[in-house]
Order: C-alpha cells, then structure tokens, then sequence
C-alpha cells in the first residue's frame, strides 16, 4: 500500500471512530465498549500524528537537501579557480609586456637604417663629451647598419611592442628604474640629438668601421610626481624576424594604442591564433580584433618572434585570462563547477573512490559481516 | 634553448650584488647535474663555487678576467686576491672561472673589506686546474646605462702593482678582429677614441684573447669597450664596463 493511501485510510479511520463514539455516548452505551473504542482511537490518532511528521519531516530533508545543492552548485559555477595553466599561440599586431620583479634583457630587436627616440632623459656616447647628456631629448639615428642590440626593460615596467607596415614601435614605460637602449651605429651615420628645451640641435656625421654605441635611457619615476616619461623608440621594421626567449612577463596583454577617434585609447590587436587550458580540455579560438590578457602569469616557456606580425608563444600559469571579443568581455579561467566537471584528475579520484567503495561491498557480503 | 648572452650574465651578476648585502652572492645558474660538486654554498658561507650548465648560440665577447700586473700566488692552497681600492660603498664580488670553456665550473665570493682568500682545494681535486688556468673577475654592480662596473683584482694589493691591468675576454664564435679602447668615463677632455687592435690572428669559438690596458690618466673610473667582429665584419654583441677603483692607473 502506498504512502498516501494509508494516510488517506487512518483519516477516514479517525473519522468513522469519532462519530461511532459520539453515537455511543449519545446512545448510552456500557462502559467497556466506550473505553475500547477509545483506545483505539487514541491508537489512530498517535499513529496518524507520528505517520504525518514522519512524512513532512522526510520532504523538508528533501527540500533541504535539494536547496542545498543547487546553492552549491550554483555557488561553484559562479567561483573561478585561483587560476589556471593556459597555453597560447597568438599572433598579433601589437603586444604589451609587464616585467617581474627581474626586468628583462631583450637583444638585436631591430637592424635597420633609422631610428626615431622620443623621451631619452639621457644619452651617452663616447662622442659626446659630458655636457651632452643628462637632459631629456629626442633623438635622430641614420647609419648604413642601424642595431637597437640591447634594450633594458626594468622591473614591473610595460613595454609595448607594436608592428606597423612601415615601422616597428617600441615603447616603455618604465616604474622606479631607468629603460635604457643601446644602439650601434657602424658605416656612414648621421646623428642629431635635439634636446626639448630650446637649445640647438647636436649633429654626428661620422663614417666608422667600428660601430659606436649610443645609450639612451628614460627618465624613473619618482615616487611624488607620479609615472615617468615614456620611452619610445620608432624603427625600420626588422627584415625577416628576431626572436626574444628568456623573457619571463607576469602580464601580457595584445592590445594596441587606437585611432583618437573610436574613444578608447587600446583597441584588440589579435590577428588569430588559439589559448587552451588544458585542465579542462577547453580550446578557444581568437578572432581579428579580440582583446586577450593574461595577468599573474608564472610563464615556463615564452617564445616571441617579432617579424612581419608578433607571434607569442607562451605557457604557463596564469591568474587571471580575459578575452573581449567584441564588446563581450569574460574571465576564462575555469570556475570551479567546470573545473569539477572536467578535471581528468577528479574523474579518476571519484571513479577511484567508487570502484573502493564497490570492493569494500563486495568483501562486506563475502565475509558476512 | 640558446641565448645567454654575456650581458645577460652581466644583469645576473648586477642583481646578484645588489641583493648580497643580506645573502652570500650564489648566482642564479642552472648547477651541474652530471658533475660533483654542482654550483651551490659549501662550507664557506661566503663562497658559491661549483659545477655548471649552460646553453650558448649569440655571437658575444665575454669578460673573463680583469687583474692587476701582479701575478697571484698560491701558499698552502690558498690565494689572496685583494680588489683596488674602491670607495666604501661599493661592494664588490669576486668571480673565477676557468679559460677554457670545457670546464663549467666557477667560483664567487664575497670580496668584502677589498680582499678574499679563496682555497683552492675543492676545484683542484674536481678538476685539475692550477692557478695560471683561471680567470680573476671582481664586479661591483651595474651602471645606470646597464654598463658593468669592473674592479681590478690582483695579489700583491696596492703598493706592489705595476700601472694598468690585464683583460682576458672570450670570444663565442669565429672571430677575426677584437678591438678595444678605453677613455676617462666623466672627463670633459678630449679623449683618445683610436680602437686598438688585439688579435694578430683569427680566433675560433670558445679561444680566449688577453691585452693590456694602461690607463692614460689616474681616473676613477674608465670606460672599457670592447669588439668583435667575425667573417664580413659581422658585430658581436658589444662589450662595455666601467672600470672603478684608482689604484691601477699610472703613478
């Protein structure tokens, strides 16, 4: 018999016993018969109460325990993992790389022929005497063989690499340390260091066989006036490619300095390519335009070859990975649902757990206990 | 993985002394995993000395060494290397390493008060090398243009050494020219720019070369560059150092 049946029987039970009773009473009956049908009834009504809360106290557990785990799933679909390993093959026309607490070195970025600095707040060569340097200044290179062969980025400094048709574009923006580029001019080379002030220009013309080396380095910030001028160093694009390895960025972002009139001083730089996060099989692919960053990156493997375009190569663990296509921007970091969902570890843990647990079963029944 | 070029080491070695006021200066390298002893802090906690690996493609001048005139001497297993004088401020780490590049192994210590005495125990049953096979480099640091700042380093100290000092460099790859020149690095005077040549001959990878270099001025600090450059007058990463201490100039 079902629940609810006999539910439905001890009611109607109650009720028929009540008005036997009542007829009893009325009609005077002896004693015996009004005490047994009282007990019983009494019996009913203890049974039907115990019977009801029984069946009430069950369907709030059921409640509970289905509100209870909607909250926590909808709880672990909303939390994100502190992070996640993502590994990138990007392509893109700009980039823009934060340093660690290690700046980097990057080497032989651009051979060419000119060079236009912006923002040095000082540049040194042995051909200058003293009185030359220590000054912010704009300054103009030409030489038959042009190498920008060292450019020093220092810690938690951005540098944005951007490659235009004509030109590559190199700008830094350092924090409490000077960025400094070293380049060497070799051949017939021409020089003019124009400091911002009004003071004359300083022309080079020079043929040597062994190149000279410029420096230049940015202003630092200082702590009271805030960030220091940027560096920035506009170049032939490079024929063919260089390739920077040994570089280790915390954040990483493919955006580039827009047009004034869109309205928003970065736009995307994505040309194509793929981000994976391998823990939970998740492959997504990017689109023209698409704005990808990548913070609190601890990178073990970084390639970034700069030619026609700059393509990243990068994997690692990140903290946070957020892609805008379009105007829809989202963390791709797994959340913890997902993470649960797809961990090929988990699978393995729970399907471990279960097979134990069926084991444990099976030598319960064979051993009888 | 390739591309470790000498001024990356040279950012390496900067860092290194900039953080040993707290710690010893063990340098951030990949220690041997094939040769005993591997790079790492033995029983003199002033000393990293060890085993190595490392990985090399660019085109690059090493600085290896840069001694006063004065030979070094070994008395009972040990060697004194005292530093020119250099201000107070400076501190300065002493490195040594083998010329040939077969061996990667390396010492660096702490040459704080301007002398260390180094025993040479431990690299001589590693690996067989005497005294007249390794190079003396003290470092104090980076400049502000990320030129790295170089003290002389010698045995008899300051009294006993002849004007000017020694450079050992190596050269990674082929090479058929190494000119150098050194200037005062903050005199107004007109300076004397000429490259000198050091090579009478082609040098091939990994082959060391050593020239001299006698100050014209008693300065403190002088401006090294150094550069090479290999078949069709391909340039190498170039090499620039600040020389500081006064001691080594002529008297």
């Amino acid at each position: 018999m079902q629940r609810s049946e006999l539910s439905r029987w001890l009611a109607a039970e109650q009720a028929k016993l009540v008005d036997e009773l009542a007829t009893k009473l009325r009609d005077g009956s002896d004693s015996d018969a009004l005490t047994a049908l009282r007990s019983r009834l009494s019996l009913i009504e203890e049974t039907r109460a115990r019977f009801d809360d029984s069946w009430q106290r069950r369907l709030r557990l059921v409640c509970v325990v289905a509100f209870a785990v909607v909250l926590t799933l909808t709880v672990l679909a909303v939390l994100k993992m502190p992070g996640a390993f993502v590994s990138l093959d990007v392509v893109a026309r700009a980039a823009s790389i934060v340093t660690g607490a290690d700046g980097m070195v990057l080497h032989d970025i651009a051979v060419g022929e000119s060079a236009q600095i912006r923002g040095a707040a000082s540049v040194s060569s042995p051909l200058l005497d003293g009185s030359a340097s220590d000054r912010e200044q704009d300054a103009q290179f030409r030489a038959t063989t042009l190498v920008l062969s060292e450019l020093f980025v220092p810690r938690n400094s951005r540098l944005d690499v951007a490659r235009q048709a004509t030109e590559i574009s190199l700008f830094a923006q350092p924090s409490d340390a000077e960025a400094v580029a070293t380049f060497e001019l070799a051949g017939a080379f021409h020089a003019t260091l124009r400091p911002s002030a009004n003071e004359g220009a300083i022309s080079l013309d020079q043929t040597v066989d062994v190149p000279e080396t410029f420096v230049l380095s940015s202003a630092k910030a200082v702590a009271s006036r805030g960030t220091a001028r940027p560096m920035e160093i506009v170049m032939d694009p490079p024929a063919g490619s260089t390739e920077i390895h040994d570089v280790y960025p915390v954040a990483l972002a493919f955006v580039e300095r827009s047009d004034a009139t869109s309205g928003r001083p970065f736009v995307g730089s994505v040309v194509s390519g793929s981000l994976s996060v391998p823990e939970i099989d998740r492959t997504q692919h990017l689109h023209a335009d698409d704005t990808l960053s990548v913070v609190g990156l601890d990178a073990s493997r970084v390639r970034i070859r700069i030619g026609e375009q700059i393509h990243v190569e990068l994997s690692g663990y990140a903290n946070d990975i957020r892609l805008k296509s379009g105007s829809v921007a989202r963390s791709l970091v797994p959340s913890l649902l997902e993470f649960a969902a797809k961990s090929h570890t988990l699978t393995f843990l729970w399907a471990a757990a279960g097979f134990l647990w069926g084991l444990i079963w099976a030598a319960r029944k064979v051993l009888g206990l | 993985m390739i591309f470790k070029h000498c001024a990356t080491v040279a950012v390496v070695l900067g860092l290194a002394s900039e953080a040993w006021a707290a710690e010893l200066p063990c340098l951030d390298l990949r220690p041997s995993t094939t040769n005993v002893p591997s790079y790492g802090r033995y029983s003199d906690p002033a000393v990293c000395e060890g085993f190595y690996e490392r990985d090399v493609a660019a085109a690059f001048v090493e600085l290896l060494g840069l001694t006063t005139l004065d030979p070094l001497v070994e008395e009972e297993g040990r060697v004194v290397i005292r530093a020119s004088s250099v201000p107070a401020s400076v501190t300065a780490l002493l490195h040594i390493q083998p010329l040939s590049v077969s061996t990667l192994y390396r010492v660096d210590a702490s040459l704080a008060g301007g002398a260390a005495t180094w025993s040479t125990d431990s690299l001589r049953r590693a690996t067989q090398l005497s005294l007249g096979d390794l190079a003396f480099l003290a470092t104090a640091g980076m400049s502000k243009q990320k030129a790295l700042l170089v003290v002389p380093v010698g045995g008899a100290g300051l009294a006993g050494s002849p004007p000017g000092f020694r450079v050992t460099v190596r050269l990674s790859t082929f090479a058929t020219s190494l000119v150098w020149r050194a200037y005062p690095t903050f005199s107004k005077a007109p300076r004397d720019l000429q490259w000198k040549e050091a090579l009478d001959q082609p040098k091939y990878a990994w082959d060391q070369a050593v020239f001299e270099v006698i100050p014209p001025d008693k300065d403190n600090s002088l401006t090294l560059e150094i550069k090479a450059a290999g078949r069709d007058r391909t340039w190498f990463q170039p090499l620039r150092v600040i020389v500081v201490g006064r001691d080594y100039a002529a008297k």
